[in-house]
């Protein structure tokens, strides 16, 4: 969708009809002379008459291309206070490199990421600490890039800050005026840092009205659901616990359909116009055209 | 308006021919006829049935008669009608053609000569039966200066076709016409002493069109718009030499004296010039 130049009238190719349809019948009425030699009139100017028909056709293509408005859609936005701001909140601790887990936890994430075109997404890490990767921002391209470098390990493997994570990544939140803050909180541990305490994290999550997914990955005693679910409930989401890729996938899914935005209501195409060109060649070769006019008379 | 024309024609020819003295000028041959001569001795080879029984009868030996040959030349004049003729600065072709058939008639029919015009397109539109009376001068350059050419073409396999199919004596043939077609005389050239007049126009050799023009073509009668510069312009008369070029090559490969006659020449020098070359 991006890059690809589309007609914003195609309707103005219909205009082509009546021009063809006019180059064979609607001769302009000259007067007429007998001449002898045609034949070799005709051969003689086989060359130029091609070209200035050239001219002729291509000047009127052009013009009916500048009317059917050719546009690059560059970019698809949404005003900011309305549409969803979702802030994931990913566990980069060392057991998350067990098993494979946090290659599928990016594949999935980033997967999330496309589906989610029209929100403002943020990306926080956590494992010894917490940091947030990138703020919320409509770029996702960015924050895929960003992604794809993320290493476990990358904030220290040996410990689990989940309730700082939270708190941070609440703050994110500080300046927002969107409608539906969402975050989506993704572990396979248990936390064990205690620099800010669970009640702390839920009383600012709820400050800012963010409704918080968890998700907790891993078997069984992997992950505190308890904790968890407290989390989700106190802030209106939903608690899910995933032990395979798949169950996890199906996760995500159903996230991204319980929020769906309507984002139609809300979209606005940035347009670039393209019309000058074809107007402008158009223009240079009407000058040409003229010129060999003007030639011929000289 | 034609008459008139027809007439100025005639008295123009008349008086050139009379006093340019063109034709009149064979020699009399001797040989068979009725025109008698003089006698003169047998010699051994004369025709027994020219000996003068009388003159022999007077004891002189044996005498024979001798006649003027008739010496007859059978002219055909043929008018060659295509749509290009309706065509010229001055005067039409159509009328420097009927000029140049006027000449070259009236210098025949003078000399006594055996006279067939013929007017022919894709195929035979008019023959005047041989003659060698001058009043049919008048009606030659009659139906020439009146005949609607417009949409014809000259067809010069049909032409030699019809020739030699009709004419079986050997003939001076004189072509009138402005040849732009391509053209194939070999047919009757080899038996007939051919001449090839050609009608040009200096504007149609070298025309000094500008810009958007809508031409016709006389002979398919099609319309086109074009619009031209100097650089077609110097194309087409390329082209037109070029076809020029080609004709020369066919009538000098064929023994066909030929000469050009632009509608503003003086007819009767140019024709003078050809018929002496």
């Amino acid at each position: 969708m991006i890059n690809q130049i589309i007609f914003e009238y195609p309707w103005a190719f219909a205009l082509m009809i009546p021009f063809f349809v006019c180059l064979i019948y609607c001769k302009p009425k000259l007067d007429a002379l007998f001449f002898p030699t045609m034949t070799f009139l005709k051969k003689a100017t086989k060359k130029s008459m091609l070209l200035e028909n050239i001219l002729k056709t291509s000047i009127a293509l052009l013009l009916i291309v500048s009317l059917a408005s050719p546009i690059i859609q560059d970019e698809i936005s949404i005003k900011n206070d309305k549409g969803y701001e979702i802030s994931l909140i990913v566990d980069a601790s060392g057991s998350m490199a067990q098993n494979n887990k946090f290659k599928i936890v990016k594949e999935i994430v980033s997967d999330f990421l496309t589906k989610r075109v029209h929100d403002k997404v943020g990306l926080s890490i956590f494992a010894d600490f917490a940091y947030v990767a990138v703020p919320l921002t409509y770029d996702k391209k960015s924050i895929k890039r960003l992604l794809s470098r993320i290493q476990v390990g990358i904030a220290g493997s040996r410990r689990t800050a989940l309730y700082e994570a939270l708190f941070l990544s609440s703050n994110l939140f500080k300046n927002s005026h969107a409608k539906k803050k969402i975050a989506i909180l993704l572990t396979d541990g248990m936390n064990n840092v205690n620099d800010i305490p669970l009640d702390v994290a839920i009383k600012t999550v709820k400050k800012y009205g963010i409704k918080v997914y968890t998700v907790g990955i891993g078997g069984a005693g992997d992950f505190d659901p308890r904790v968890l679910k407290k989390i989700a409930n106190q802030s209106g989401g939903k608690f899910f616990a995933a032990n395979s890729k798949q169950k996890l996938k199906e996760i995500y899914n159903t996230i991204d359909k319980l929020e769906k935005s309507k984002i139609k209501a809300n979209k606005y195409v940035k347009k670039r116009y393209l019309f000058a060109y074809p107007l402008g060649l158009a223009l240079l070769l009407s000058m040409l055209l003229l010129f060999r006019k003007n030639k011929e008379l000289a | 308006m034609i008459k008139n024309r027809l007439k100025e024609i005639l008295l123009k020819v008349k008086k050139k021919v009379f006093t340019g003295n063109l034709g009149n000028t064979l020699s009399t041959f001797k040989g068979t006829g009725l025109d008698f001569s003089e006698i003169k001795d047998y010699v051994i080879g004369d025709d027994v049935r020219a000996i003068n029984w009388k003159s022999t009868a007077k004891g002189l030996g044996v005498k024979v008669n001798i006649f003027n040959e008739e010496r007859e030349l059978n002219v055909i004049i043929a008018y060659l009608i295509s749509g290009s003729i309706n065509f010229g600065t001055k005067r039409v072709k159509q009328d420097l053609m009927a000029e140049i058939m006027g000449y070259i008639s009236y210098s025949a029919l003078k000399n006594s000569d055996n006279l067939t015009t013929i007017f022919f397109d894709g195929n035979l539109e008019k023959i005047f039966k041989p003659t060698r009376k001058l009043g049919i001068l008048e009606d030659t350059l009659g139906y020439a200066l009146g005949l609607d050419s417009i949409g014809k073409s000259v067809d010069y396999d049909q032409f030699c076709t019809f020739i030699n199919s009709s004419i079986k004596k050997k003939s001076l043939i004189f072509l009138i016409g402005d040849f732009y077609n391509d053209i194939n005389i070999s047919k009757i050239s080899h038996k007939n002493e051919v001449y090839a007049l050609i009608a040009r126009d200096r504007f149609e050799e070298n025309p000094s069109f500008k810009g958007d023009i809508s031409l016709v073509d006389p002979t398919s009668l099609s319309e086109d718009n074009m619009s031209l510069d100097k650089s077609s312009l110097k194309e087409y008369r390329k082209l037109l030499s070029e076809h020029d070029d080609k004709l020369y090559k066919h009538f000098l490969t064929n023994r066909v004296k030929y000469g050009k006659i632009y509608t503003n020449d003086d007819v009767y020098l140019r024709i003078s010039r050809i018929l002496k070359a």
